[in-house]
């Protein structure tokens, strides 16, 4: 009952001047009995309220109150006068809501788009959007006004017709033009806010100066870092750039904000920027010429510190250089099959390519997340995701890589995109902080780097509430094709990717994002499936990839043997509870000096401090073995098998 | 907190898989990580969710602070302990 009163009373609030004209002026309904129709429907409307204290319990009131007033005006003066009062007391009324929420800080109609979208509140332009709702809420201020105005002209004219055809009809008709109008300004300002804009499009202005970049901690710290904060941080890693003339620099940052930074700083300044995560002092030995200069978050006694340099004041020189794409060149470092570190080469043209596919897949899904990542961004996948395309496409991102699964309970206020790898994920299962779920809202989870068994996606699912998107791609063909192994274990390709199966059964790309490769010849063995998918039987070479890093084992054993203390050296990879290396070793004079006094312990320690120069503690052999000859065949090759036997 | 630290060297080497370590191999403020033992990022992992079966206490979401705990032995034990009492 008290739902139909209720219903009935919002359609005659809203009929309200045609149902008045109708009764009175058309059928001439008797004053009288009109009178005590509004005496009952002020009595069923109050019964009907919701009773609230305080100030909703006056606004409920206000209906009723008014109601009563027009009744006893009938019929006591014989006056519709009140009646007709309606219309402006609606204009008045909405008129303080609306002025009230603007002195409020958060105005009304912002309030009524995040009911709408709740995505709002984490979206990179919420101050773009609130301006923008305040804006809008002066303009309904504004028709108030004129609503106002207008129906106190028809009340005054004292003309039932024409009060009723304004109030009634054209009062109504100028709200929906309105309310049409902004519709249609908001869909367009929407778009502009929601552009994509490419690094190398990128001017200083292109943002509104309150976008949100960056975070740090956790969403609801606030500790935001804003576009403004993006181009004055740019300029002063800038303005230390340009007085070097070192044409080569080495970008080393886990620290997302420092290394977006840096980087837009270096293609600005046109560099050449290396990308590495191993900082291990030797590597880099051997990365540094006198052209080299390095960028880093921490001390490697080589590089300058970028958090150093963004103490310094703002420069006055704000200035946005433009960046060209196709002319910068960048490196990124990986096991080549060779053994020596391989540097691939990409220019930021390339690396934009692939957005349109990426945004045409999961742009709308990215859009209504902020991200955070497990991957740094010296890593191809790192990079692509979590520095170079949050800023491009309005994404807001985590300053601090997650390190620890555990980290990942701290980014629940807010839904998120979680760009790892399948090692991380296994972890993430696993760790008994998560077994109740880590607690992610509306997750998308994308992983690459590696193979994720669907098994382990399922427990994923589990875990982190979402079924990982899995991207195949290497550092040197970037995005090649995607899976989601609960919908098929086939890999779809990007659009523009072509490939097909060799001789050797690996796969061979044609890929837009591979600079001047036709026919790049992947390492991947692969079984063509119908209708343009393919799937993946695993690795063909020399390469190994222990937890997604790729590590080649020539390498290491060239490195062991430039200890000094070896003749001969094998190193293989094992797994077991993890994936790990292990090498064989026939100790030449100076090792069996050097080694033979020492402790099992003593030797692993020393061997790993002595690699460590080299590489990060991942790739650094764990079990050794020193014997007197390593397993050959006739033919001097190694018998891998035999070799394997020794570490049962 | 001296059978502590034994049965943290205990569960680094069992968790961790070290061949040729013994428990009285690595000294209670040994760094674990970036030198001597090099233990890498996913010996950190494994470590981590060691310590969490054993002994049900919860490290930081703060990964600066997680840094500090897995130092060494000592600090390792130190926090678990200051844990434990907590708990109490």
């Amino acid at each position: 009952m008290r739902r139909v009163v209720k219903i009935l009373a919002s359609l005659v609030a809203c009929l309200y001047p045609v149902i008045v004209f109708l009764c009175l002026v058309v059928y001439h309904v008797p004053t009288r009995i009109f009178s005590l129709c509004l005496f009952a429907f002020a009595g069923a409307v109050f019964l009907a309220s919701d009773r609230h204290s305080g100030m909703n319990g006056l606004r409920s009131l206000i209906f009723p109150l008014f109601l009563l007033a027009a009744g006893l005006c009938l019929l006591l003066l014989h006056s519709d006068l009140v009646l007709q009062l309606y219309p402006l007391l609606v204009s008045t009324m909405l008129f303080i809501v609306f002025s009230g929420s603007l002195a409020g800080g958060f105005s009304i109609v912002w309030r009524f788009a995040t009911l709408g979208d709740r995505h709002l509140t984490f979206s990179a332009n919420q101050a773009a959007v609130q301006r923008y709702c305040r804006q809008v809420t002066k303009v309904w201020i504004g028709f108030f006004v004129l609503n106002f105005t207008l129906s106190l002209i028809t009340v005054v004219a004292d003309n039932a017709g024409w009060w009723a055809l304004y109030n009634g009809v054209l009062s109504y008709i100028l709200m929906g033009i309105l309310f049409g109008g902004e519709w249609m300004v908001r869909k367009m300002v929407n778009a502009r806010w929601n552009k994509t804009i490419l690094l190398s499009e990128t001017q200083r202005d292109s943002r509104p100066d309150d976008m949100i970049v960056c975070y740090s901690g956790r969403w609801s710290d606030h500790k935001f870092l804003y576009w403004k904060d993006y181009v004055e941080d740019v300029a002063k890693v800038k303005a230390f750039v340009e007085t070097s003339d070192k044409p080569r620099w080495i970008l080393h940052s886990d620290d997302f904000w420092y290394f977006a930074v840096a980087f837009a700083a270096l293609c600005q300044c046109h560099k050449i920027i290396c990308l590495t995560a191993n900082i291990a002092p030797g590597y880099l030995d051997e990365l540094f010429d006198k052209d080299t200069a390095m960028l880093s978050d921490v001390e490697t006694g080589r590089s300058t510190l970028i958090g150093k340099l963004l103490e310094a004041p703002v420069p006055a020189d704000l200035g946005w250089n433009a960046i060209d794409a196709r002319n910068t060149i960048l490196y990124l470092y990986t096991s080549g099959s060779t053994g020596k570190p391989k540097a691939v080469k990409h220019t930021l043209y390339e690396m934009e390519l692939d957005y349109d596919f990426v945004m045409s897949m999961w742009g709308k899904e990215l859009q209504k997340r902020i991200l955070v990542s497990s991957v740094n961004p010296h890593h191809i996948f790192g990079f692509l995701f979590a520095a170079l395309r949050p800023v491009t496409i309005c994404v807001p991102f985590r300053r601090e890589r997650i390190v620890q699964p555990e980290e990942l309970q701290s980014q629940t206020d807010s839904p998120v995109t979680f760009i790892s790898t399948p090692a991380f994920l296994k972890r993430c299962i696993e760790d008994p902080d998560l077994a109740g779920g880590a607690g992610l809202k509306d997750p998308l989870v994308i992983v690459s780097g590696g193979a994720l068994q669907p098994k382990d996606a399922a427990e994923a699912e589990r875990v982190l509430g979402s079924w990982p998107i899995e991207l195949y791609g290497s550092t040197e063909t970037s995005g090649i094709a995607w899976r989601q192994s609960n919908k098929s274990l086939e890999w779809s390709p990007f659009f523009d990717v072509g490939f097909r199966k060799g001789a050797d059964g690996c796969l061979i790309l044609n890929s837009p994002f591979i600079e001047n490769k036709r026919d790049f010849v992947t390492s991947d063995l692969v079984e063509i499936r119908p209708a343009g998918h393919f799937l993946l039987l695993g690795r063909k070479d020399s390469v190994v990839k222990i937890e997604e890093k790729r590590i080649s084992l020539a390498e290491v054993e060239g490195r062991v043997m430039e200890l000094g203390i070896a003749k001969d050296c094998s190193v293989v990879a094992l797994s077991d509870r993890r994936q790990y290396l292990a090498a064989v070793v026939v100790l030449n004079e100076r090792g069996h000096e050097l080694l033979d006094p020492m402790s099992p312990a003593e030797r692993l320690k020393y061997l790993r401090t002595a690699l460590a120069r080299w590489f990060e503690p991942i790739v650094i052999p764990r079990k050794w073995r020193f014997v007197a000859q390593i397993p050959q065949d006739s033919m001097g090759k190694k018998k891998r098998v035999e070799i394997l036997e020794l570490f049962k | 907190m001296d059978t502590l630290k034994q049965e943290l060297k205990q569960l680094i080497i069992s968790s961790l898989d070290l061949e040729d370590v013994k428990v009285e191999d690595i000294a209670d403020d040994e760094a674990l990580f970036g030198e001597g033992l090099e233990l890498d990022s996913i010996d950190a992992l494994e470590l981590g969710i060691a310590i969490k079966k054993k002994y049900g206490v919860t490290f930081s979401a703060e990964n600066e602070d997680n840094k500090k705990y897995f130092k060494s032995v000592d600090t390792l034990a130190q926090y678990i302990t200051e844990k434990r009492n907590e708990s109490k």
